[in-house]
């Protein structure tokens, strides 16, 4: 571009200074000088362009240079980091390759196994794995590795330096680089050993307590029924209203214990769903039958609508609680005179289940947390100090491992919706 | 339930007492142990029709007791009921895979008069 301009000016300046000379001879003589001074002229544009050309080159050169400087740097910063954040890592990490053998072990599975790294590299990763029972899940997790199958968080035990066995969560994940000829698998481990301890001691627990806080109440419940049938000739009325009072609250106290423990299985996973056909109006009825006296007391009335074929492969005994739940529910919170609905619909692919009152409504704030378990909304609170905030959670849980799903419609005095249904 | 013998094993005396009282007023002839080891015993000298075995109790539990029964020539089929409030009918189950006729009974769920009736069924089915 400089050394164009250059010649463009050139020519303009000669022109300007010799084209108007007129003889020959004066002609001749200024062509040679011309050209002399053109080619001057020439010279030194070309002289700039070239030296601006050859310091362009350089710069970009030196820019490239310290690019490739500054990468590096940083490779070798993110590679140290990376290092740091392997070798410091609190998570177990292990280095294996694909047929087991251990190359890498970071500071926290030497920690975890209790052995130092001599001790642990080149030896076979699956070596310290233990499950007695199910030997074979082992040999699986081996030939996934093998076969670059990554084996996303399994349950394992450990063996350790201590001869201990230690639960952890296992993964393994091909690492290797394409084009790399080193062939790397990733281990990790997340001790949950204080977990399992946990839930052991729970279910032992469990066990235990259902046994010690049913036995007692079992036995009231057989000597208050022994008296009642056996030796009522003995009994003054009075004394067999007591008993019967008796009878009753006994009978509460069995059933906070049996909710409470369905609960804790619940929580544990162990309810099992156990299908069978039952018809829904049927076990509807039977619910609304034994809650008939409360809604007696309370001068509710209870309405029924059953449409659609009602007829459902499910596990009535989850069926019942869920209903069992709503139902005493809504009778508690309905004020006297009130109206409670119970609405069956079946359509082809579900049953629908709702159940309407006119009671207290849920207060909009805190709808959003009805369903957490041992939550309370505060006007339930003061109607009735002793509730135990485990029934709907409990029904949304059952719901759930039923397959289906509930909801409520809520305004604050005027009344409460819950609607679950479950699947065909 | 005429004529019928039948062995409760259970530590509870109270429960024994007013079960065997309804059992026997059916007719039935109550034995009565309050220990595992005591209770296979008298299921062996005597051969009840059914047995009715709590599962804990000291010295051995019913579970054991049931299997040292169903161990034997005799025992092997003989009705069994076993009684708890412990909240792992699963596991129970699992373990009597093994005997056939057994059943499994929630206690705290039961009145006395229903445990009565079941047996009295158990009986009349054998």
């Amino acid at each position: 571009m400089v050394l164009l301009l250059c010649i463009f000016f050139a020519f303009s300046y000669f022109d300007s200074k010799y084209l108007l000379v007129a003889t020959d001879a004066e002609y001749a003589k200024n062509t040679g000088r011309q050209l002399l001074e053109l080619f001057l002229v020439v010279s030194i544009a070309a002289a700039i362009f070239l030296s601006l050309l050859i310091y362009s080159v350089l710069s970009t050169q030196n820019a490239a240079r310290r690019m490739a400087y500054a990468i590096s740097k940083d490779m070798s910063f993110s590679k140290e980091q990376f290092r740091r954040f392997y070798e410091l890592s609190p998570v177990p990490y292990l280095l294996i390759s694909p047929k087991g053998a251990i190359t890498r072990p970071n500071k926290a599975s030497l920690r975890f196994f209790g052995r130092t790294e001599e001790n642990l590299i080149e030896k076979n990763f699956f070596s310290f794995l233990s499950l007695p029972e199910h030997s074979e899940k082992i040999m699986r997790y081996k030939d996934s590795a093998e076969r670059r199958i990554p084996v996303v968080q399994k349950e394992v035990q450990v063996l350790l330096d201590s001869k201990e066995l230690r639960w952890a969560l296992l993964s393994i994940e091909d690492i290797t680089t394409p084009g790399s000829y080193e062939h790397n698998c990733l281990v990790t481990l997340v001790d949950i050993h204080e977990q399992k301890e946990l839930e052991r001691i729970k279910t032992e627990f469990l066990s235990l307590a259902s046994h010690q806080l049913r036995s007692p109440l079992a036995n009231l419940k057989w000597y208050i029924d022994f008296l009642l049938n056996r030796r009522r000739d003995q009994m003054s009325e009075e004394v067999q209203g007591y008993l019967h009072k008796m009878y009753r609250r006994n009978s509460d106290m069995i059933e906070l214990v049996n909710t409470l423990l369905n609960l804790s299985r619940i929580e544990m996973g162990r309810v099992k769903v156990e299908k069978e056909s039952a018809d829904m109006e049927a076990l509807t009825k039977s619910v609304i039958e034994e809650l008939e006296p409360t809604a007696q007391e309370k001068k509710i009335s209870m309405e029924t609508t059953f449409v659609g074929d009602l007829l459902l492969d499910t596990d009535i005994r989850l069926v019942r609680i869920i209903l069992q739940n709503l139902l005493s529910n809504s009778l508690r919170y309905t004020k006297e005179n009130g109206k409670v609905s119970i609405r069956l619909s079946g359509s082809t692919s579900q049953i629908r289940f709702e159940v309407e009152d006119t009671g207290v409504g849920i207060p909009p704030n805190e709808q959003g947390s009805i369903f957490s378990k041992l939550y309370r909304a505060t006007n339930a609170k003061e109607i009735e100090a002793n509730g135990n905030g485990i029934g709907l959670y409990m029904c949304k849980e059952l719901v759930a491992g039923l397959g289906g799903t509930i909801t409520f419609v809520s305004k604050l005095g005027e009344g409460t919706t819950f609607t679950f249904e479950l699947p065909r | 339930m005429n004529g019928k013998k039948i062995l409760m094993v259970d530590d509870d005396l109270a429960f024994c007492e007013m079960l065997s009282e309804i059992l026997r007023e059916e007719g039935a002839e109550v034995l009565v142990e309050h220990d595992g080891a005591s209770g296979v015993e008298k299921a062996l000298s005597e051969h009840p029709d059914l047995v009715l075995f709590d599962v804990m109790m000291p010295v051995m539990s019913g579970i054991k007791a049931l299997e040292k029964l169903r161990a034997d020539g005799w025992g092997k089929n003989i009705p069994a009921i076993l009684l708890t409030n412990v909240n792992q009918p699963e596991a129970m189950a699992a373990s009597l895979e093994n005997g056939p006729p057994t059943e499994y009974l929630l206690k705290v769920d039961w009145t006395l008069d229903q445990i009565a009736e079941r047996i009295k069924k158990i009986l009349e089915a054998k």
